[in-house]
């Protein structure tokens, strides 16, 4: 019988090649509670890198590996899957989630405050919004810009179905599209907006400090908010709480050493220069475990929540129910007390 | 009027392959006049075949020479009508498309090229099948398009390369009939290759017997069955007589090819 | 052997059996919660997103299906006119086959993903980069199709026209190309399946209508009712299209009526 030499060759080849995926079960992370975070390159993220980079999480009993995912979606199905356990995403992929009918997920805060790092650059020779008349703009659809976009223009008389051309980019391509001239308008958060901006000639007709959104509430139009797999929590939500613990413990850090953070994460996860990211954080309001209490309210983002659920729901029809996000909130996991930098040795 | 119309002069054929050198004709040397049949009798593989290649031009030999009215053959020569074993129709061509397809190269009108396929369709009994297509015609009606292909293409000579081969036993003697019908008719050269001697004893006016590989010229008959003549020829004393001298010759060469291979392990 | 082959009638019967049991399966599986309708919507509700998208004011699907076939058609037959030609050369010429083979090997295993970037930076973001990705992903296939065609003509057939009179360039224009037309034809029709996921990929990026946008936007908004009708919207629209190709087949190769032919 060759045929079972061949079989036995199969198996032994593919046992050798399922013995090189490098797989970190339990017992490998050194008694340590493995979690799966994932986020982009958005300097929202820090104080997890840094909670990473720090070994913070570590003395919290968890081992935390990173993911790149560049979109919220994205990281949201990832999250919903079980696959990942922490991340922080988009608001409005969330409550797009939510009205989809998606309950794999808790939503445990708002991650920052950071208006002004996103706006609609155009180039050379348009510079007005009259300008952008029958002009192509391009972005990620269904991210923040996406809402951006649409306010702006309409706040300038111009109706985004009729009056431009919009057009779906992947996050990490809107620069190289913009500076190759094949949209004429573009809109993205940092880091892909310095790059933006920096192409010759090009003008910012707006930021999202602009928008009606931000004039009433002073927050972007849609601000990254922390998830954590609902599953997750509820299997242990001591577990959970620790976890968010550390994480605050690490955003105090970060709030504390900014320039050691700054190093920290450059190149390793920001690939921007120094300088720039210096500047840039210094406009950035990470939301502690306290403010986490008084954000996550009917004063603090319910209601910025509530506009944003209609703009998706009337004028853009992106979903088909407006969802009462305020059952997906879970607040137990957040402490009461903010991690202290003295835990941090 | 016996003018010569093939001349193969000392030819011979070797394939290179992987194994090395293979002799399929050696030294081969025969004359055909105008208007005669000449039929090469062998075993399979006593390289018949590819003498016929040689002569339509499909081969070039790798010593000595093949003349046709004179001149040497060096490239693909449409005077020399091939019809193959298999029939080689155009299967996305009707049978008058077929027909006439020798004619619509030569740049003859569509109406002149429909007339003259037309004449050699009805020459051999299709009518009626001008617009059917060869793979709805069973295999004596497809040789028979075959014939007509050839001979619509007016050539001089006509190479049969065991044509009838595959035809069961009683489409095969219609067809023989048939082709010595149109071959008197027509007085066209032919040099027709088969490996049957009733075959070649009905339709020859000169048999040649080929050796085993590589092919030589073993003996040369000239065939005296009176002419014209029909199928019935097979059935006198003198055919028989014939047929018995050329089977004893064929016999020892058939026996030869096949004690070889024994001697030799 | 097709010694067993089912009459039209009882295909037709068990074929609808097998759909309906399949339907009425998932449609169960999650009216019962056995799986969470936002991971799978149930039939119905996909039926009534499909519905949505369809009619209406907001209908864009028909809008759709038409920018995608537009840009699956436009870049196959590009990558037709430009490979069926090379592959009829390459199948008759040992020496062109040889030296174009290496560069063939190369450039056929790559997905039509893979030259987005490239693409990107050579047209942009235009119509001409969505047909581009698709003709790059066709060409290969259709290249390599006709030639094994081209070489599955029988030889003796190109014998016989020679001998006829026929000169190269007719052999290859009334044999060679006719003689491996039905392989090739056969060939194209799974190029024209490959063809769709191309401009799947293709309308990732820099799209703003078209099935792919249609789905990928749909992932962005989580509407995976949406995702679905994206993909059943291609798969009927490519079962279409094979229907017509049979027609196209059967109108080119008439001397296949019963497929007997040999």
């Amino acid at each position: 019988m060759r045929a079972i030499h061949w079989y036995i060759l199969f198996a032994s080849f593919w046992l050798l090649l399922a013995g090189c995926e490098q797989k970190t079960p339990a017992n490998k992370t050194g008694g340590l509670e493995p979690v799966v975070a994932v986020g982009s390159q958005w300097y929202g993220h820090i104080p997890v890198w840094a909670g990473i980079e720090r070994g913070i999480f570590e003395q919290y009993g968890f081992k935390v590996s990173w993911r790149f995912i560049g979109k919220s979606m994205d990281r949201l199905n990832a999250i919903s899957s079980g696959e990942a356990q922490f991340a922080s995403v988009g608001e409005i992929a969330m409550l797009s989630a939510m009205a989809h009918g998606n309950r794999r997920f808790y939503w445990v805060g708002n991650q920052d405050i950071a208006p002004g790092f996103e706006g609609l650059v155009a180039r050379p020779g348009i510079n007005s919004f009259a300008d952008l008349k029958g002009k192509k703009i391009g972005f990620p659809f269904g991210s923040s810009v996406d809402i951006t976009c649409r306010l702006l223009l309409r706040q300038h008389g111009l109706d985004p179905r009729k009056d431009v051309q919009l057009v779906n980019l992947e996050v990490g391509d809107v620069p190289a599209v913009f500076r190759a001239g094949n949209i004429d308008a573009a809109l993205i958060w940092e880091p892909g907006f310095s790059q933006l901006v920096a192409v010759e000639g090009a003008t910012v007709l707006a930021m999202d400090t602009d928008t009606e959104v931000y004039r009433h509430f002073g927050t972007m139009t849609g601000p990254d908010v922390l998830i954590l797999g609902k599953t997750w929590v509820d299997r242990d939500p001591q577990r959970a709480k620790r976890f968010m613990q550390a994480y605050f413990t690490a955003l105090e850090w970060v709030r504390v050493h900014p320039d050691e953070a700054t190093a920290l994460v450059q190149r390793r996860y920001i690939q921007q220069d120094l300088a720039l990211i210096r500047k840039n954080m210094k406009k950035f309001i990470w939301q502690d475990a306290q403010a986490q209490h008084r954000v996550m309210s009917e004063e603090g983002i319910y209601p910025q929540a509530e506009v944003i659920v209609d703009i998706l729901f009337h004028q853009i029809k992106a979903i088909p129910q407006k969802p009462d996000f305020r059952e997906w909130v879970n607040l137990e996991v957040i402490p009461e007390t903010p991690g202290s930098e003295r835990e941090v040795k | 009027m016996s003018d010569v119309m093939i001349r193969a002069e000392n030819v011979s054929m070797t394939f290179r392959t992987r194994t090395g050198e293979l002799g399929a004709v050696e030294d081969f040397s025969l004359q055909v006049d105008r208007g005669e049949v000449v039929c090469i009798v062998g075993a399979s593989g006593c390289g018949k075949s590819t003498l016929l290649n040689m002569v339509a031009g499909f081969l070039r030999p790798t010593a000595g020479r093949i003349l046709l009215e004179g001149k040497e053959i060096t490239a693909v020569e449409p005077r020399c009508g091939m019809i193959f074993q298999n029939y080689a129709l155009f299967p996305w061509m009707t049978v008058r498309g077929n027909v006439a397809f020798g004619p619509r190269l030569r740049g003859l009108s569509k109406k002149e090229c429909n007339r003259k396929a037309q004449h050699w369709i009805e020459r051999v009994g299709l009518q009626g099948f001008e617009q059917a297509y060869p793979g709805e015609l069973s295999g004596g009606m497809q040789q028979r398009v075959a014939l007509c292909r050839a001979l619509a293409n007016e050539p001089e000579v006509l190479l049969c390369d065991e044509p009838f081969a595959a035809l069961d036993a009683m489409t095969r003697q219609i067809m023989q009939q048939e082709l010595l019908r149109i071959v008197q008719d027509s007085a066209k050269t032919v040099l027709f290759i088969t490996h049957s001697i009733d075959e070649a004893l009905i339709l020859s006016d000169r048999l040649v017997v080929m050796s085993a590989r590589p092919g030589r010229v073993k003996a040369v008959y000239n065939n005296d069955l009176p002419r014209p003549r029909k199928l019935d020829v097979q059935l006198t004393d003198r055919f028989l007589k014939l047929k018995r001298q050329v089977w004893d010759l064929v016999q020892e060469e058939v026996m030869g090819a096949m004690v070889l291979p024994v001697n030799t392990t | 052997m097709r010694d067993k082959e089912l009459e039209l009638w009882r295909l037709i019967v068990f074929g609808a059996i097998g759909l309906v049991g399949f339907i009425g399966l998932w449609e169960l599986v999650v009216r019962l919660g056995f799986i969470d309708p936002f991971f799978l919507p149930a039939p119905s509700q996909v039926v009534q997103r499909m519905q949505q998208l369809a009619v209406g004011p907001d209908a864009v699907l028909w809008r759709d299906i038409r920018v995608s076939a537009i840009r699956v058609l436009t870049g196959f037959f590009l990558s037709i006119l430009v490979g069926v030609p090379c592959g009829l050369i390459m199948g008759v010429n040992p020496v062109i086959r040889a030296a174009l083979n290496p560069i063939i090997s190369i450039i056929r295993p790559l997905p039509a993903l893979s030259w987005i970037p490239l693409s990107m930076l050579w047209l942009g973001i235009d119509e001409q980069q969505k047909y581009a990705i698709v003709f790059m992903g066709c060409f290969a296939s259709v290249l390599v199709y006709t030639t094994d065609a081209t070489m599955g003509v029988d030889p003796t057939l190109t014998l016989a026209a020679r001998n006829l009179g026929a000169t190269r360039m007719q052999v290859l224009r009334y044999v060679v190309l006719p003689g491996a037309l039905p392989n090739i034809l056969s060939g194209l029709k799974v190029v024209l399946a490959i063809a769709w996921t191309c401009v799947i990929s293709a309308e990732m990026v820099g799209a703003n209508s078209g099935l792919g946008f249609r789905i990928w936007t749909a992932k962005e908004w989580s509407d995976t009712g949406q995702v679905l009708v994206g993909m059943l919207s291609i798969s009927l629209t490519v079962l279409l299209l094979d229907i017509l190709f049979r027609g196209v087949e059967r109108l080119l190769v008439p001397w296949r009526k019963g497929g007997s032919a040999a």
